[in-house]
């Protein structure tokens, strides 16, 4: 489709940060204003990011972190990074079925982490031949981004378990 | 509840010495969002945050103008807002939602110089007495609960049966002893007959062997039959009970768990309880029994033998144990694999018309084929690893029996005493029956393990409050006046996401309302409080001043009809849904509320009039149709309150033209509240509320808000008449 690249900014300035929030000034308003900052897809590719008001109107969306540069760069950064606490699983100590509940224990890149899952087919989104995520019955969420990275035993439990 | 959670020791070291908390609850993530504790207290005075390495923050009570809590990706965070700047007092992850919004909540109370109060109860994430991650917010721990208690529940289900029980231990004793029988009659035959030349006797141990048989065939048809019918007992009255909870269960319960998962608990696990009970059990016991006995008469007859026959035992003991582990995962494997292949077979056929306009058919194809394709290869694997594991443990059975040959066949030639070929021929006999159940004792557990699973299943469910514990049961009146009231109603699905944010407002007895607002405002949410679906988290409904938790729940819903959006019919003809209420209501009864429902006559123009089937869930009738005869059953249960959901959305202008006419019948001399789409079907109400975000922004009459300039009403009405234009418009140039 013509033109569809076109949808996302390429270059965006006018961000600020004062008191914990993140501001953006508009030429069409006269202070700038609250908005957060989100990731269009964020499990499947970290690049588009929407910046909503306080209403969670549309502001404007980048292609990428490339569309800022410098300070208010590294201010959408720390903002994403704040946001977003997807738990990356390192390693797989252990997996163990209790009454139709898998109970993993994970390292992350965050720390040690037990959680259960239950209804594995509800509960377990494959986004790739490699890729998966894990969510817990309290709606945390485990990132495997690539299982063939992980040790031999990590990945044995992980196939053996799914 | 006290939500107080005592400093952990890791942080105790900066805690103030004269801070003695109101409320504390300690956070699982530490200030860079990684696993880790963190502590927040409030007293009266002020809020104190402490982190990991000494990261200490505190804030006056006083300076702190809102409390907010953000909900981020994959975790949450308490925020205090004071003077135009932001603190974040803790992140932590979503196990702890609802203690982190008990607390902004008691912070709220506090900085308004009001006492902390907090509802009692709190349905935690992760078990308090192992630290595990529940299954599900509030459930039991299955790593804490003894499989004993359910073993014990279970047996406590026999107990009404217990004369039955004591009759099917009775025929399986018997079968076992008869099984003892015959290869003692070989012993005697060798020994007696053919060594001893006891010639005449040969007739008498034939003779026993073969009422040996007789008796053991026949107690072993007795043991079945019996079990088939006490097996199927017990689960039919867990599937009843199961059942009945279902209908009682909160609807809360309801919306956390998809419908398949209460179905597969009524038949699945109560199927797997009764395969496992019918199957199992006296299998199980019988040849448990059989076991002990025959290990006893092997010992009895000659030990050097038997130790020779036990020798494999611990091989196919663990064998069994090691196979059932390796098979666990494949088993969970394959029923994975199974649920795929129904969601993908039942997109593609419920979702048939989506595929073909989109052109994908063979895209479902290939979905199909590799959810197939992965279930063929754990198949093939389940069933290699069986007949694998069969095959070893034959081998293993073959070789006691070869060492017993051996060994008895030397000691005969060698003229040990006490072997004689009657021994021998005794041994050869009992081996079948010793090795035979023996690598089934593994299988056997391991089905037990799968049955006290969906036991517990089963039992979690009916173990469920019922909804609409009263407070203080008080039968409603036969008929209420119809005064309804909320007062700072307060309320969340979810604990820490309150859709209904202090709501007050009254009606009177016969006043109809409307509710007005945008999708997710809290409209529907509104009329399932009054409805009693649930209970406010704080605050009250009133209906004629009673607090409506103090009503019979029966009693008052019996006072209350309502018309959905979408009405649901049971799959039962037009008669029997009208009359689904008052199931005596006479047919002339009927008939009046048909008429009024303005139903009457695209009924009666029906080939089977009242007699006509809807189909499942009323499929076979239009969506206008659907909702008349949801409204002549809503005349016919004459409540004297009514609610209205979207009652004419969806529908062209002539059936919602006849739906209105029927409506003006029902709201006669009824409380009434009314969600419509169109805001114009409204026009008819004595006020109207205007909901955003869980509160009222606006209430008068429809002339009243109009007026208000810039009001969300007045914005929507512009905005539907400007769609409604639009509309016209369109047609008018497609004309």
């Amino acid at each position: 489709m013509e033109g569809v690249d076109d949808v996302f900014e390429t270059h965006l300035t006018g961000i600020s940060r004062k008191g914990g929030r993140l501001y953006l000034a508009r030429p069409d308003a006269e202070e700038p204003i609250v908005v957060s900052a989100r990731y269009l897809r964020p499990l499947t590719s970290r690049s588009e990011i929407v910046f909503l008001d306080e209403k969670r109107q549309e502001m404007v969306t980048v292609r990428d972190l490339d569309a800022l540069t410098g300070a208010e760069r590294q201010l959408v950064e720390k903002a994403l990074r704040e946001r977003y606490h997807l738990s990356i699983i390192t390693r797989v100590e252990d997996v163990d079925i209790r009454m139709g509940t898998r109970y993993w224990r994970v390292e992350t890149d965050r720390g040690r982490r037990w959680f259960a899952v239950r209804e594995p087919g509800k509960n377990v989104a494959w986004l790739g031949d490699n890729q998966l995520v894990l969510r817990d019955p309290a709606g945390n969420r485990f990132e495997i981004p690539d299982l063939a990275a992980l040790d031999p035993r990590s990945r044995r439990l992980v196939r053996r378990s799914l | 509840m006290k939500l107080a959670d005592p400093v952990p020791p890791s942080l105790a070291q900066w805690l103030p010495s004269d801070f003695e908390p109101t409320v504390a609850v300690t956070a699982d993530l530490d200030g860079e969002g990684c696993f880790g504790v963190s502590w927040v207290a409030a007293d009266g005075r002020r809020v104190l945050a402490l982190g990991g390495g000494g990261d200490r923050s505190e804030l006056s009570l006083e300076d702190v103008t809102a409390v907010r809590i953000d909900e981020l990706f994959g975790a949450s965070r308490l925020v205090a807002v004071s003077d135009g700047s932001e603190s974040v007092l803790a992140y932590y992850s979503r196990n702890l939602v609802g203690e982190f919004a008990l607390f902004a909540r008691a912070l709220d109370q506090l900085r308004e110089g009001r006492p902390v109060e907090l509802p009692d109860e709190i349905e935690r994430a992760v078990c308090g007495t192992c630290g595990a991650p529940l299954p599900e917010r509030g459930a039991t721990c299955p790593r804490c609960l003894s499989r004993g208690s359910i073993v014990r529940r279970l047996l406590g289900i026999l107990e009404p049966y217990r004369m039955r029980v004591a009759a099917l231990v009775g025929w399986a004793t018997l079968a076992v002893g008869a099984a003892m029988v015959p290869p003692m009659t070989y012993k005697l035959i060798a020994d007696r007959v053919l060594e001893g030349g006891q010639h005449d006797e040969l007739l008498l141990w034939v003779g026993l062997m073969m009422a040996a048989f007789l008796v053991g065939a026949g107690s072993q048809f007795m043991t079945a039959w019996s079990n088939a019918w006490l097996g199927a007992r017990v689960v039919a009255d867990m599937r009843a009970q199961l059942h009945a909870r279902a209908q009682r269960l909160r609807l809360t319960y309801h919306n956390r768990h998809e419908s398949g998962e209460l179905v597969g608990r009524v038949m699945n696990d109560t199927g797997e309880l009764q395969h496992f009970l019918i199957d199992g059990v006296p299998y199980f016991l019988v040849n448990l029994l059989s076991f002990a006995t025959i290990a006893v008469i092997l010992l009895v007859l000659d030990w050097r033998l038997a130790l020779l026959v036990f020798l494999p035992v611990p091989v196919l003991v663990l064998g069994g144990g090691g196979f059932w582990t390796l098979l666990r995962p494949l088993f969970h494997k394959h029923g994975n694999r199974v649920g795929r292949l129904h969601t993908v077979l039942g997109e593609s056929i419920h979702g048939v018309r989506a595929v073909k306009s989109l052109v994908q058919e063979r895209r479902r194809e290939g979905e199909f084929g590799q959810a197939n394709e992965q279930l063929f290869g754990v198949h093939v694997t389940v069933e290699r690893t069986f007949q694998g594991f069969f095959g070893t443990m034959s081998f293993m059975m073959a070789l006691g029996t070869v060492l017993v040959w051996y060994a008895g066949g030397r000691a005969i030639i060698e003229g040990v005493t006490g072997v004689g070929l009657g021994t021998l021929l005794a041994f050869v006999g009992y081996m079948a029956l010793f090795y035979g159940p023996l690598q089934w004792f593994s299988a056997v557990l391991n089905w037990a393990t799968n049955a006290l699973t969906a036991a517990e299943r089963i039992f979690a469910v009916i173990d469920q409050p019922e909804e609409g514990s009263p407070v203080v049961a008080q039968a409603a009146p036969t008929r209420v006046e119809g005064a309804i009231a909320f007062e700072d109603v307060r309320f969340s699905y979810e604990r820490g996401r309150e859709v209904i944010k202090g709501i007050d407002f009254s009606i009177a007895p016969g006043e109809m309302i409307g509710l007005v607002g945008k999708s997710g405002a809290g409209k529907s949410t509104i009329i399932n409080l009054v409805a009693r679906f649930y209970d406010p988290d704080s605050g009250a409904v009133r209906i004629d001043g009673r607090d409506l938790r103090e009503m019979e729940l029966e009693a008052w819903r019996r006072q209350v009809g309502m018309v959905m959006q979408q009405p649901f019919l049971f799959n039962a003809s037009i008669l029997e849904n009208i009359r689904y209420g008052v199931p005596d209501a006479s047919f002339g009864r009927v008939v009046a509320a048909s008429r009024a429902a303005r139903a009457h006559d695209f009924i009666a123009a029906k080939e089977d009039g009242y007699d006509t089937t809807v189909g499942d869930g009323g499929s076979s009738l239009s969506g206008g149709e659907r909702q008349r005869v949801a409204i002549a059953r809503a005349i016919l249960n004459d409540p004297p309150v009514l609610i209205l959901d979207e009652a004419t959305s969806a529908v062209d202008s002539e059936t919602e033209k006849q739906i209105q006419e029927a409506i003006a019948n029902l709201v006669q001399g009824r409380t009434t509240i009314a969600i419509a789409h169109r805001l114009a079907t409204l026009r008819n109400a004595d006020r109207l509320l205007v909901i955003d975000e869980g509160k009222i922004v606006e209430q008068g009459t429809h002339e009243e808000l109009l007026a208000i300039e810039g009001g969300q009403f007045a914005n929507l009405v512009k905005l539907q008449t400007d769609i409604n234009r639009l509309r016209a418009e369109q047609t008018a140039w497609k004309e």
